[in-house]
């Protein structure tokens, strides 16, 4: 296991965006699986807002579980849209430490939502298993996930 | 799946053949421009998807606003006969759960209006919460009112005083349906719904204000309380985190039943299980809570417009006469009564991005219409029309009383605002004398009008093959936005 990172530091080229007609996708690709958690949550956090301007102030635990690779990526994406929602936070630093087939544990730093400082791109209102992917490559793992916005 | 082979039946059907999994064969309703448009599309292969689920009934159809989705295709509509296995799948209704369109008619003409036009705008955008994070339309709930609005949908928010008993008779199924269950929704989705009652949301969701073009069928106009030049609003949102929560939850619920049922599924987001398993009814009885959230949510929004006009514009609740036209739902699962080869069956109907259109004489619609038949509505672009239509008997024999939703999308995100680049869509809409408000930096253009098909096409195809009737055409004049 390997702790990951991810920033907003140079999201933008870090991921791919997928174009669909009605939704929005992304394709990440990552030394292992923390940081392709990590870097799918970046990756979503940034279609939402500007995540250089979310400040990682306010840290938050996440531990989930899940029946495979696929549905633990849709379950932390959605979880962390769920914690967004709720607390009304944007997060801009994903700390994963852990991922196995059936749980993921880490946490996620963000702030709340200021209208003045955010500006607001996507409205996700979760990632979906249409076209879903998580799979090893040669040299590491990838995951693709459209979602609805 | 093996590929999908379309011929042309009439001048506004096309078939997908069966082949492989398919149960039934696929129907799209669609001019010639919409088909050619769709060669490249993935949307008619995911009309094929939907036809290899269990219990399906005579086609997977799918309207003229048909576009690409997740799982069913957007202006998406199937079957399910319950009695032969049929399933129920999230996927066939979405994420946002009676995600739908409410029309308000008001006294007023747009020469009282335009006057005050800007002021009017602005009162709604800073009356009814839209965006990121909208919350506070109205006190935030008790778990306990949440599970009381759960049951009671529309008629929860009149009872709390944010509107009349007339609002909820002219909303479809009389906004409420019966089989919800709060204990079947997770603590995920209340927590999600205690501050969002009220609010409008992102994306394609909106209010706008606008006027009566042209009038098509007169006796219609005249039930549904409009004339030429009437002011009328509409209003397009639904569930809110609520509704996207419980399909997300039963989404997972619904990839183990279809494992347990031994269903083979082409794509994962159709995950589905039968309509009479534990699976089944508890999911719908979770979507019918989502459902009433939606029509809670659209009654509340309507009592704020109605409130941020009497202030703009100076008038009294009689004055205004603010009175709702009708509400339709765009995403959900009905179960409901169809002929099927000469036999009445109750079916399960998944409307994806697809709207009901009963007939004169339908049981469900409110006396008022009954002989009209039910108001259809279809939101256009916002620099483009909408239209009011009327329901008919052949919905009912051909698309299980279902017919489009508005425009459908054609540009991906991303190429709209690639379009947009260099100007202002606000301006565009301005110089058509159309004032629009919004928070979000792309909202504007990626929901500028070209993102769009022609509403007018739309309509059209589903009016000249008989399927819903043009009553009306509406312009619009004012939009606030997410």
């Amino acid at each position: 296991m390997a702790r990951a990172i991810v920033d907003a530091r140079q999201i933008r080229s870090r991921y791919e965006i997928i174009e669909h007609t009605a939704d929005i996708g992304i394709r990440v690709r990552a030394k292992n699986p923390e940081e392709l958690f990590a870097l799918a949550a970046c990756a979503m956090f940034d279609l939402m807002v500007d995540i250089s301007k979310v400040k990682p102030e306010k840290k938050a635990e996440v531990s989930l579980k899940a029946d495979g690779f696929e549905e633990l990526l849709v379950t932390w994406l959605n979880e962390l849209v769920f914690r967004a929602d709720v607390t009304g936070m944007f997060f801009s630093r994903f700390e994963v430490d852990s991922v196995t087939e059936t749980s993921v544990e880490g946490s996620v730093m963000g702030e709340p939502y200021d209208a003045q400082v955010h500006s607001i791109g996507e409205n996700v209102k979760a990632a979906t298993y249409y076209q879903l992917e998580v799979s090893r490559t040669d040299d590491g793992w990838q995951a693709k996930v459209i979602f609805d916005v | 799946m093996s590929e999908i082979s379309i011929r042309k039946v009439s001048d506004y059907i096309y078939e997908i053949e069966r082949t492989g999994a398919m149960r039934v064969p696929a129907r799209i309703y669609a001019d010639e421009e919409i088909m050619n448009a769709l060669s490249n599309d993935k949307s008619p292969q995911q009309a094929a998807n939907v036809a290899t689920l269990p219990g399906v009934v005579k086609y997977s159809l799918a309207m003229p606003d048909i576009h690409w989705g997740y799982g069913f295709p957007i202006g998406g509509v199937a079957a399910t006969d319950p009695g032969e296995g049929g399933v129920i799948s999230p996927g066939g209704v979405g994420y946002d759960i009676n995600c739908g369109v409410r029309l308000m008619r008001t006294n007023l003409s747009i020469q009282d209006v335009r006057p005050k036009l800007r002021e009017l705008v602005t009162e709604l955008f800073q009356t009814i919460p839209t965006g990121v994070g909208a919350k506070g339309a109205i006190e935030k709930l008790s778990v306990s009112d949440q599970r009381k609005l759960i049951m009671k949908g529309s008629q929860w928010a009149v009872d709390r005083g944010h509107g009349n008993e007339a609002d909820v008779t002219h909303a479809e199924q009389g906004g409420c349906l019966p089989h919800a269950d709060p204990d079947k929704v997770s603590e995920h989705a209340m927590e999600r719904g205690l501050a969002q009652v009220g609010t409008l949301g992102s994306g394609n969701h909106f209010l706008e204000v606008g006027v009566v073009d042209t009038i098509y069928h007169p006796e219609a106009a005249r039930a549904f309380g409009i004339e030429e030049g009437t002011v009328t609003v509409l209003i397009h949102c639904g569930s809110r985190g609520f509704g996207y929560q419980i399909c997300d939850d039963y989404l997972k619920v619904m990839t183990r039943a279809a494992e347990k049922y031994k269903i083979e599924l082409p794509d994962r987001q159709l995950a589905c299980a039968p309509a009479e398993s534990e699976e089944g009814r508890d999911y719908a009885a979770a979507m019918a809570a989502a459902a009433n959230y939606a029509w809670a949510n659209r009654q509340v929004i309507m009592h704020l417009t109605r409130r941020a006009f009497e202030r703009a514009l100076g008038l009294s609740p009689r004055d205004l006469g603010m009175r709702l036209v009708y509400d339709v739902c765009h995403n959900m699962a009905k179960y409901e009564k169809h002929s099927v080869n000469g036999k009445e069956r109750m079916l399960w109907v998944h409307r994806k991005g697809a709207t009901r259109a009963f007939p004169p004489g339908h049981p469900d619609l409110p006396a008022d219409y009954r002989s009209i038949g039910q108001p259809v509505l279809i939101p256009g672009d916002m620099g483009r029309e909408s239209y009011l239509c009327v329901g008919t008997k052949a919905a009912m024999e051909q698309t299980f009383g279902s017919t489009c939703h508005g425009a459908g999308r054609v540009l991906s995100r991303s190429q709209a605002i690639k379009r947009s680049k260099g100007r202002s869509i606000k301006r565009e809409l301005e110089d058509k004398n159309i004032i629009v408000m919004a928070h979000g930096r792309a909202t504007l253009a990626e929901e500028m009008p070209e993102a769009y098909k022609d509403v007018n096409r739309v309509v059209n195809v589903m009016h000249s093959a008989g399927i819903s009737l043009r009553v009306a055409k509406l312009k619009p004049v004012g939009v606030i936005k997410g």
